[in-house]
């Protein structure tokens, strides 16, 4: 089979959205901490969390909004235990993410073991999944149709939310506030803005977000939860911001190159190429992406020296 | 007392508030999710000293952790953080595995000469994002997470492409030859001769940190990296060196775990024991001596909550809170700072009082 | 005068910081509204910590502050900021990637449905105020794409945005081109016209006399006077600066200089933006002398011991150490041609704060095999070392492990004076060696200058105390500028009145006569 073959088919289109989507929740969330001056590595145990506690949640209430909202909900509680580590008992940023990442690795098969007896899938709990929409109009169209319609309402949601933060960063004072915080606290502290409070706020924002990703991972992509089934997701998000410059648009831009990337890798695997290497591309792609970027920037900063 | 005697005993004292507070956690979650809660928490606490095979099991545990701690002990000191060990320690096994079963050598040589390629391909790989950081300044802890899957994903394609067994029903390499693995040196147990590797490289990091000139520019540079500069150290140099020793250590011990507990390579993924090596080295404040102690503590934690996985209803994973709690208050600046700060305070007024007289 | 004429006053302020410190004793600042009142003296008068206790970054233990006649308490700035008083930072309280209108508004921005920015407004108030003041500054560019006149500009209209009445310029002129100078000056008298009250804080006596009202002198932390400054001469204020108390007394012989070991030739840097920061300077220092280089600071005395020490990148020009090259030399080659360096900066080129007293020490000789055999330090060796440095240079500790930062800072810099000064260097840059120390300390630190010079070390002392300079230099250069504008063979004949007027770019000798400061040149 040739990859092109692969590719070109509205399957392989749709599908790119479809992975697209938690990363890019979960990006736009460490877009707004590092906007903020925080280089937030929890974000891998707040997807896992968000995506246990919507499982929990929609199971026991038998209601998919309150599932979703219970996965927001504890993402943010994880999300407000870093800041308050962070920003209040001024621990080390890494070691605190790691260690939020370990409670939610193990923590999240804790609970689910003692919820139902299973380490493994939460497939014995009857949780709910977000539905599907089919948008009118749009799905007709031959082509786009297929792609862009029929996809999980939260998909939709996550490109909202792509417009809603770049209104939050760059139209709103606050987003003013929290770019001014991660760019130069003491001019920021200097008219009266709190660092802490502002970074406090920001965390928040990511919070939400990376709890929409983990709902959308067990209550969309799959209708369960699995252990450690973020998979990397929120470092590659960390990345993805990383490499769109800490901007929505360069966010969203270079997490959907990570969800083509992932989509390859889940659809090449017929190729004859061996399967890791099409698995590795969403990482090696941000490698080289960071590259990328170095090398450019390097090159400019160069010019405009030149220029002097 | 000096206010330098005053900060490490605070340290310590901090280091264990943070233990106690993490073990009341766990009793009470043990209350809340355990039927037999009293059982379970003598489980707990004491069933690691139960019988000499938990006892083995503690050791055990703690050896590749070791490997890997004093590997950020050193990478850390020159204030980069590198998240890389775990990748690290996952191709040296699979490095020192192919090396077990591949080649024929003497019974003394083999181990030797597998642990020691382990070791060179951990160091390589560490070296990636030091020389990503210095040439085109790139953030070294997303750089190396990414490349902890690369790492993995090639290794589990060596494997499969060329190392398998077939007949082991499982993805696994071939079974290593006798003369490769390290042997059992305390009977009852399955402790191997990788705990005297460990002991050696506990006492090397040590050295090399406290007591060389490398490891002394190391240190230099995570202090004040202006001051090396002035002082004429090659930080660039220095940088890439700790990284590559770290690197070396993670890859040795992934290559004297597989050689010591397994026979065959069946890593499917990156042991957690990279990651495991960062806590530890925040435990031990940085401090190669005291990795041991703090190794040996976790995989005691860790061997307790194995032991009430198996006689209560509490899952094991209850650990990974333990672990999580005790690493952010040790990690805390200001936990306990009130304290420390008056104790600090107290200790110059006496100082004060007594040179008035 | 009645009260009623002062918008602002400060009366009988001290400051104390908690390091024992007496940064303002009984101060006293009447400004009168719609002037421009310059705030002059010299490095380490007060000026700043006065303006800092008007602003609310600092408490101050004694004194009042009125406002308008009404005694206010300003605990921190957005107090001030609420009252109508408005700063400029030396260093530029902006955010790089924000436009100009961003920038100002923050904190306060303008909003629509009550819950977006209002970008346009933020633009036209922006607009607004620079037409008001005719400030010409884009309101829409980044502020990392502007020159640093642009910045200061902007740093202005943030305090007006804010509605100050009495505007602090920190030495606004220090990072200007004459022409940038020159446009902030016609700004600043629109200002006053409009009503603004302006406290000018310069070093630059022909800038105050153009530019100001009325001055008020600072010396050591005191008032030395306030004046009109219509008919006061430079040469006048000049002197109210630079008096000095003689508080040290150093006791030194004559030097007896022998070969050149520095010879700076034609050597000139420029800053990333274009900005010249050194000129076309010469000079020779001579083994056994100790040549002082005085000078207001940021007059391209720092960036001089950066190139000669190697920290900084070379420039144009030539720097010989015993007639050999330093240009391509790393750090380390240049220390072991024989040059030790103290750097103004303590706490970031002088210690390794969380290391041990033992560790600073060795940074510079660790690898020698004194100290180092195979890779390995030599405990003992570096014990004796530590042990023999603390006693010779009266380093009050616990013992040698104890952290440097435990220490005081006359501790702190007697450990760097005890690596720098005791590998008997041939040549040692001394910059700033006795800022912010203890009395004791200070004529310790100085007499082991006088000691090194004895011992055969050329010595080049920067500092921007004069008393130190006149003290311990045999001979002196004074920079201006950038450049030298004196050269004086025989600093025990100099006056202060006649080094203020150099420093303060009243007075300038010519070309031969500066010429003198190389040696070399003097035999051809």
């Amino acid at each position: 089979m040739n990859v092109w073959d692969i590719i070109f088919t509205t399957e392989f289109g749709y599908m790119i959205f479809r992975v697209t989507t938690p990363i890019l929740f979960t990006a736009l969330g460490a877009m707004i901490s590092r906007r903020a001056g925080i280089m937030n590595i929890s974000l891998e145990g707040l997807m896992l969390v968000g995506a246990l506690f919507g499982v929990i949640g929609s199971a026991y209430s038998q209601s998919v909004v309150a599932g979703v909202l219970s996965a927001v909900a504890a993402s943010l509680v994880m999300s407000l235990l870093f800041a308050y580590f962070v920003l209040k008992l001024k621990s080390d940023l890494i070691l605190t993410g790691i260690a939020l990442n370990l409670m939610a690795s193990g923590g999240t098969v804790f609970l689910l073991s003692v919820l139902c007896g299973d380490k493994g899938v939460s497939t014995s709990m009857n949780s709910l999944v977000v539905p599907a929409v089919e948008l009118p109009l749009i799905r007709h169209i031959p082509v786009l149709g297929p792609i862009l319609s029929g996809h999980n309402l939260l998909t939709y949601a996550a490109l909202l939310c792509v417009a809603l933060v770049y209104l939050l960063i760059n139209k709103s004072p606050l987003g003013l506030r929290i770019r001014s915080v991660g760019e130069n606290p003491s001019a920021a502290e200097s008219v009266g803005i709190s660092v802490v409070k502002t970074r406090f706020t920001a965390l928040v924002f990511t919070g939400i977000l990376s709890g929409l990703g983990g709902a959308y991972m067990s209550m969309g992509y799959v209708s369960w939860f699995a252990r450690d089934m973020a998979a990397g997701r929120g470092y590659m998000a960390l990345a993805a911001q990383n490499l769109g410059n800490a901007t929505p648009i360069g966010t969203f831009l270079s997490s959907f190159l990570f969800g083509i990337a992932d989509a390859m890798s889940s659809s090449l695997q017929v190729l004859s190429v061996p399967a890791e290497f099409i698995q590795m591309l969403p990482y090696v792609t941000t490698i080289i992406g960071l590259i990328l970027f170095a090398v450019n920037r390097k090159r400019k900063s160069a010019k405009a020296r030149m220029k002097l | 007392m000096s206010v330098k005697q005053i900060e490490k005993l605070m340290d310590i004292a901090k280091t264990v508030a943070a233990v106690l507070l993490s073990f009341a956690a766990t009793i009470v979650l043990i209350f809340l999710v355990s039927s037999t809660p009293l059982e379970t928490i003598k489980d707990f606490f004491l069933g690691p000293f139960a019988t000499v095979r938990r006892m083995g099991n503690i050791i055990e545990m703690a050896i590749p952790i070791v490997f890997t701690s004093c590997g950020i002990c050193i990478m850390y000191a020159t204030g980069h953080v590198n998240m890389g060990s775990s990748g690290c320690f996952y191709i040296g096994g699979l490095v020192a595995s192919a090396v077990a079963f591949r080649f024929q050598m003497a019974a003394g040589f083999h181990p030797a000469a597998a642990l020691l390629l382990g070791g060179l391909v951990g160091a390589f790989v560490a070296a990636i994002p030091a020389i990503f950081r210095i040439r085109w300044e790139i953030n070294e802890v997303v750089s190396s997470l990414m490349l902890n899957y690369i790492v993995v994903f090639f290794g589990t394609w060596l494997l499969r492409a060329f190392m398998l067994d077939p007949t082991a029903g499982f993805n696994a390499s071939e079974a290593y030859r006798d003369t490769a693995m390290l042997p059992a040196i305390i009977s009852g147990t399955r402790i191997h001769a990788g705990l005297l590797i460990a002991a050696v490289v506990v006492v090397f990091s040590w050295l090399f940190l406290k007591k060389t000139k490398w490891g002394y520019q190391i240190r230099m540079m995570g202090n004040n990296s202006s001051f090396a500069v002035y002082s004429g150290i090659g930080v660039t140099g220095i940088l890439l060196a700790s990284q590559l020793i770290g690197g070396f250590l993670a890859g040795l011990g992934g290559a004297t775990e597989c050689l010591g507990m397994y026979t065959r390579f069946e890593w499917a993924a990156a042991p957690s024991t990279g990651f495991d090596g960062i806590m530890v080295a925040a435990i031990s404040r940085r401090n190669p001596a005291m990795v041991p102690v703090a190794a040996l503590f976790l995989a005691y934690v860790r061997v307790g909550a194995d032991v009430i996985s198996r006689t209560s209803d509490v899952p094991a994973e209850i650990v990974s809170i333990i672990q999580a709690l005790i690493i952010m208050l040790v990690g805390a600046q200001m936990f306990l700072n009130r304290f420390r700060h008056r104790q600090i305070v107290k200790a110059s007024e006496r100082q004060l009082a007594k040179e008035g007289n | 005068m009645s009260d009623q004429e002062y918008i602002l006053e400060m009366r009988g302020i001290t400051k104390i910081y908690p390091n024992g410190f007496v940064a303002n004793k009984d101060v006293n600042l009447a400004v009168r509204e719609g002037e421009i009142h310059a705030l002059v003296g010299e490095n380490g008068a007060g000026k700043s910590t006065l303006m800092k206790v008007l602003f609310g970054v600092e408490s101050h233990e004694e004194g009042e502050i009125r406002l308008k006649g009404q005694a206010v308490k300003i605990t921190d700035p957005i107090c001030a900021i609420d009252m109508g008083i408005g700063m400029v930072h030396q260093h530029f309280m902006l955010v790089p990637s924000l436009t100009v209108a961003e920038n100002i508004v923050l904190g306060r921005e303008p909003k629509r449905y009550k819950t977006l920015l209002h970008m346009e407004k933020a633009v036209k108030d922006t607009e607004e105020l620079c037409e008001k003041y005719n400030l010409k500054v884009d309101a829409r560019a980044r502020i990392d794409s502007l020159p640093v006149g642009q910045k200061q500009k902007v740093e202005i209209l943030k305090a007006l945005y804010r509605r100050a009445k009495v505007l602090i310029l920190d030495e606004p002129t220090a990072v200007l081109t004459p022409q940038e100078t020159e446009e902030l000056f016609v700004e600043l008298k629109r200002m006053r016209e409009a009503g603004h009250t302006i406290i000018f804080i310069s070093h630059k006596l022909n800038e105050v006399k153009e530019l100001c009202d009325r001055v008020t002198v600072l010396r050591l932390g005191r008032t030395v006077g306030t004046a009109d400054l219509k008919g006061l001469s430079e040469q006048a204020i000049s002197r109210m600066m630079v008096g000095r108390d003689v508080i040290l007394k150093i006791e030194k012989k004559k030097a007896s200089p022998d070969q050149e070991i520095l010879s700076v030739r034609d050597l000139s840097l420029n800053s990333n933006d274009g900005r010249p920061i050194i000129r076309n300077v010469n000079f020779s220092v001579r083994s056994g002398e100790i040549l002082g280089v005085a000078g207001v600071e940021g007059n391209g005395q720092r960036e001089l011991s950066e190139l000669i020490t190697g920290l900084r990148p070379f420039s144009r020009g030539k720097i010989l150490i015993e007639g050999k090259s330093i240009e391509k030399k790393t750090v380390k080659e240049i220390r072991r041609m024989g040059v030790s360096h103290i750097s103004e900066d303590r706490m970031t080129y002088g210690v390794a704060a969380g290391m041990g007293i033992w560790e600073n020490v060795i940074s510079d000789r660790f690898d020698h095999p004194k100290y180092c055999k195979r890779g390995f330090l030599q405990g003992d060796a570096i014990d004796r070392l530590t042990k023999r440095l603390i006693e010779e240079f009266h380093i009050k500790c616990d013992d040698g492990n104890q952290p440097v930062r435990m220490l005081s800072g006359g501790n702190m810099q007697k450990v760097v004076a005890a690596r720098e000064f005791s590998l008997a260097p041939r040549l040692s840059i001394v910059n700033q060696p006795t800022r912010g120390i203890d009395v004791g300390a200070t004529e310790f630190v100085r007499n082991k200058i006088v000691e090194l010079r004895d011992g055969g070390t050329a010595v080049l002392l920067i500092s921007a105390d004069l008393n130190e300079i006149l003290e311990l230099s045999d001979s002196l250069i004074v920079m201006h500028g950038g450049k030298i504008v004196a050269y004086l063979p025989d600093s025990s004949q100099v006056t202060e009145e006649e080094l203020g007027e150099y420093m303060l770019g009243i007075r300038q000798q010519n070309p031969e006569e500066i010429r003198r400061a190389c040696h070399e040149c003097e035999t051809n």
